[in-house]
C-alpha cells in the first residue's frame, strides 16, 4: 500500500519535507539551541503527518526523536542523555509528535470518509435521477447496470423475477450459468451473498437482492474487479442502497404500467359498449326499415300506388345513406380511440371546410334551410380536413334531427382568443342544462327517440380532442341550441 | 358504336348491379373480378373506360393502374371502400382520372363517367376553353372572366389556377397537380399558396364564398370545378 502511495507522490512529499527539515537542523546547529531544535522537530513531525499515512508518520516521529537524541542531545553520537531536563524534552517532543500524528491521521480519515460519503450520495442521487424516466423494466435494468457498475467500479448483471411478459424472468447483462443460478438463489432467499455479507464469503462478488416494498423483485450481481471493491463494508452498503433505488424504480414503473393498462382497459370497455350499442340499435333500425320497404316493393308491387312505390324507394335510399353515415362514424370512433391516431394535418381554409359540409348536407337533403356566416380574415388551420368535415357534418345532422320540422341551420365561423370557433346553430328546443355535458358522451341522447345522435357526438368529441380542441353546448340567444367547437390556432 | 367499359370489382352483387345499370345506359360492359382477369381482358381488347376497385383478391388495383399508365391513357375511375384519402390521392397523382367512395349512387357514377370520357384525349385535342356555370362565364382564349354579369379582374396566378381547373372541369384535381402546374414542381408541398389563391378566387367569383357553387373543395384531396352547365 505504501509503495503504491509512494508512486502517487504523497509519501515522496512527506519524506522530502523531513529531509529538508533535518538538513536545516544540521545547518543551523550552531545558531539554535536544543530547545529550538526540539520545536523544529515537532514542526517537522506535524508537517510530515500532513503528507504521510498515519503509521508511517508515527514511525517517522519515533525515529526522529531517537535520531535527534543521537545527533543533538549531549553527549552527541550516543543514545545516552546527560541532563534530566533533556529527557523531559525528548519525552515531550515524542508525545506531542505522536499526538499530532494520531490527530492528523484521524482528521484525514474523516475528510476522506466525508468525500466518499458525498461521492456515494451523488452517485445515489444521479442514479435515482436516471431511473426516473424509463418506463420499461429492461431499460431500467440496463441504466442500472451502466451506472451502478461504474459507481462500484465493477461489472454488473441483473435478474428480475415475476416479469409476466418476458416468460417470468428477465436477464439483463452477460452472466455465466453459475452466476445466474447464484442470482436466482439470492433473489428467492432475499439475502445478500458474497464477500463481506456473511454468506458464501469465498465468492469474489456480491449478489444483492432488489427489494421492493412488498416482495423481492430480483437480484443484482456486482463482480469484483482489479480495483477490489468487494469486502469493504461501506461499499457494500452503498451497493445495497443502489439496489434499493432500482427496486423503487421498478415498482414505480410497474405501478405506472398497471395504471396505464387499467385506463386502456376501461377505455376499451367504454368503446366496445359504444360500438355494440351502435350496432345493436342504430344499425339495426335502418336495416329493418330497408328490409320493410324493399319487401313491400317486392311483394305488393302490383297493388301499390306509384306514389307509394316511389316513397318506398326513397326510404330505401335514405336509410341506406343513413346506414353508410353510421358505419363511417362507427369506424371513425374505433379508429380515433386507438393509441396512435393517424392524423393527416394540412393547412386548411375554414371557408372550404364549411363550404364542403354545407354542400354535402344539401346533396343529402335537398331544400335544407342552411346558411353560412364565416368571418373574413380567419387564419388557416392545421387540421385533418376529412375529420373536421365529418365533425361539422355530424353536428349539422344532429341539428336537423333535433331541431324539429324544417329547421333553419346556421354554420358560423369566427375568431376567439387564440382559437377559431366553429358553431352550428339551430332554433330547435335546445338541450336542457342538465343534459348538456352528458350529450357529448358516447351514447347519451338529449332526446331518446332519435337514433345515431349519441354516436355522432361521440365522434365529434373524439375528433375535437385529437385536434386539441373542445366541444361545447350553449343556449342560443332568442331560442335554440349552439354546438361550438373551439380549435387552437397554433397546433 | 357504344363505348366499351371494363368494370373491375370483386364483389359479385355490386358488379352485377353496376353492370346492369351501365348496360341500360348503352355502355358495352365487360366485367372482371380480379387483377388477373382484368389483365387478360385488356390484353384481348381495348376499352374506352376502366372502373377500378382498389381492394381486389389477387392484389391492389393500384398495380393495374401503374401497369396501364405505362402504355395507355385510357380513362380510369377508382371506386374504393377505403376511408383513407392517401392511397386515393396517390392514385390520382399516378394518373387515375377520378374517384368515387363506396357507397355511391349510380347517378354519381354516370356523371363521373361522362366527365371523364369528355376529357378523354384532351392531351391531344384542344382542351376546354369555355366554361359556364350559373353566374360565371370563363373564356380562356380571350382571358375574359365574368361573374354576375360584370367583368372580373384576376391576377396572373389567379387566372392560371382558374384556367387549370377549367381545363379539367368536372374532374377532381389534386393539390399536388395544381401546385405543380401553376407554381412549378418545386412548390408541390406549399398548400398554403393554394388555399390563399383559392380563397381569393372564391371571393371574386362566388356569391357566398363559404357556400361555393362551382369552386368546390374535395377535402384532403384537391379541388373540383363543378361540371359546366350547358346553356
Amino acid at each position: 500500500m505504501f509503495i503504491r502511495q509512494f508512486a502517487n507522490g504523497r509519501i515522496r512529499h512527506g519524506l522530502a519535507i523531513l529531509a529538508a527539515g533535518w538538513a536545516l537542523l544540521f545547518a543551523f546547529d550552531e545558531q539554535l539551541g536544543v530547545a529550538n531544535q526540539a520545536m523544529l522537530l515537532v514542526l517537522l513531525s506535524a508537517l510530515s503527518a500532513v503528507w504521510l499515512p498515519p503509521l508511517l508518520s508515527l514511525m517517522a516521529s519515533a525515529f526522529g526523536v531517537i535520531a535527534f537524541n543521537i545527533a543533538f542531545i549531549p553527549p552527541r553520537g550516543t543514545l545516552h542523555v546527560d541532563l534530566r531536563e533533556h529527557i523531559a524534552l525528548l519525552l515531550t517532543t515524542l508525545s506531542v509528535s505522536v499526538i499530532i500524528a494520531v490527530l492528523m491521521g484521524r482528521m484525514r480519515q474523516h475528510a476522506s470518509d466525508a468525500t466518499m460519503h458525498a461521492r456515494r450520495a451523488d452517485e445515489q442521487r444521479d442514479l435515482a435521477e436516471l431511473l426516473r424516466a424509463p418506463d420499461d423494466v429492461a431499460t431500467l435494468c440496463a441504466v442500472f447496470i451502466d451506472n451502478a457498475g461504474a459507481a462500484c467500479a465493477s461489472s454488473a448483471g441483473v435478474l428480475l423475477l415475476g416479469v409476466p411478459d418476458k416468460g417470468g424472468e428477465l436477464v439483463v447483462g452477460n452472466m455465466s450459468k453459475t452466476e445466474l443460478s447464484g442470482l436466482g438463489i439470492c433473489a428467492r432467499n432475499s439475502q445478500p451473498m458474497g464477500r463481506g455479507t456473511g454468506r458464501f464469503e469465498e465468492v469474489d462478488a456480491w449478489y444483492l437482492p432488489i427489494k421492493g416494498s412488498r416482495a423481492t423483485l430480483g437480484a443484482v450481481l456486482l463482480r469484483a474487479t482489479s480495483a477490489g471493491l468487494v469486502g469493504q463494508a461501506q461499499q457494500l452498503q452503498h451497493a445495497m442502497a443502489l439496489c434499493n433505488l432500482l427496486g423503487a424504480a421498478l415498482e414505480r414503473a410497474s405501478a405506472r404500467q398497471h395504471a396505464q393498462d387499467a385506463r386502456a382497459a376501461a377505455q376499451g370497455q367504454a368503446l366496445r359498449s359504444t360500438l355494440l350499442a351502435s350496432i345493436a340499435h342504430d344499425h339495426r333500425t335502418p336495416l329493418a326499415t330497408i328490409m320493410g320497404a324493399a319487401s313491400a316493393l317486392r311483394g305488393q308491387w302490383d297493388r301499390l300506388p306509384p306514389a307509394q312505390r316511389d316513397a318506398y324507394i326513397d326510404t330505401v335510399m335514405g336509410e341506406a345513406g343513413q346506414l353508410a353515415r353510421l358505419t363511417e362514424n362507427t369506424l371513425q370512433l374505433a379508429r380515433l380511440d386507438t393509441a396512435e391516431v393517424d392524423l393527416h394535418r394540412d393547412w386548411e381554409a375554414i371557408e372550404e371546410l364549411v363550404g364542403t359540409v354545407v354542400r354535402r348536407v344539401r346533396q343529402r337533403s335537398p331544400g335544407t334551410d342552411i346558411h353560412t356566416d364565416v368571418a373574413p380574415g380567419l387564419p388557416l388551420l392545421s387540421c385533418d380536413a376529412v375529420l373536421l368535415v365529418q365533425l361539422l357534418d355530424n353536428l349539422i345532422d344532429n341539428a336537423l334531427k333535433y331541431a324539429g320540422p324544417a329547421p333553419a341551420i346556421l354554420v358560423q365561423a369566427s375568431m376567439g382568443e387564440g382559437v377559431v370557433l366553429l358553431s352550428v346553430l339551430d332554433r330547435g328546443p335546445g338541450i336542457p342544462l342538465a343534459l348538456r355535458e352528458q350529450v357529448l358522451k358516447p351514447f347519451q341522447r338529449g332526446v331518446q327517440s332519435i337514433r345515431g345522435a349519441g354516436l355522432g357526438l361521440a365522434v365529434c368529441e373524439a375528433i375535437a380532442t385529437v385536434h386539441g380542441g373542445r366541444l361545447g353546448v350553449h343556449e342560443r340567444a332568442g331560442g335554440g341550441c349552439v354546438v361550438q367547437l373551439s380549435l387552437p390556432v397554433a397546433p | 358504336m357504344s363505348l366499351r367499359v371494363l368494370l373491375v370489382e370483386d364483389d359479385r352483387e355490386l358488379r352485377a348491379t353496376l353492370r346492369a345499370a351501365l348496360a341500360v345506359e348503352g355502355y358495352d360492359v365487360l366485367a372482371a373480378a380480379s387483377l388477373a382477369d382484368a389483365r387478360a381482358q385488356l390484353a384481348v381488347q381495348g376499352v374506352d373506360l376502366l372502373i377500378l376497385d382498389l381492394g381486389l383478391p389477387d392484389g391492389d388495383g393500384a398495380q393495374l393502374l401503374t401497369e396501364l399508365r405505362k402504355r395507355s391513357r385510357v380513362p380510369v375511375i377508382i371506386i374504393s371502400a377505403r376511408h383513407d384519402e392517401r392511397p386515393k390521392i396517390g392514385l390520382l397523382d399516378a394518373g387515375a382520372d377520378d374517384y368515387l367512395v363506396k357507397p355511391f349512387g349510380i347517378g354519381e357514377l354516370l356523371a363521373r363517367m361522362r366527365v371523364t370520357l369528355r376529357h378523354r384525349g384532351t392531351t391531344l385535342l384542344a382542351a376546354t376553353t369555355h366554361y359556364r356555370h350559373g353566374r360565371v362565364a370563363i373564356d380562356l382564349e380571350t382571358r375574359q372572366v365574368v361573374a354576375g354579369g360584370a367583368d372580373v379582374r384576376l391576377t396572373p396566378t389567379e387566372f392560371a389556377l382558374l384556367a387549370r381547373l377549367v381545363r379539367s372541369a368536372g374532374r377532381v384535381v389534386t393539390h399536388r397537380q395544381l401546385l405543380a402546374d401553376v407554381w412549378g414542381a418545386e412548390h408541390v408541398d406549399n398548400t398554403q399558396y393554394l388555399r390563399l389563391y383559392m380563397s381569393q378566387l372564391r371571393a371574386k367569383l362566388e356569391l357566398t364564398p363559404a357556400d361555393p357553387q362551382f369552386l368546390l373543395t374535395e377535402p384532403g384531396v384537391g379541388y373540383r370545378l363543378a361540371d359546366p352547365q350547358e346553356e
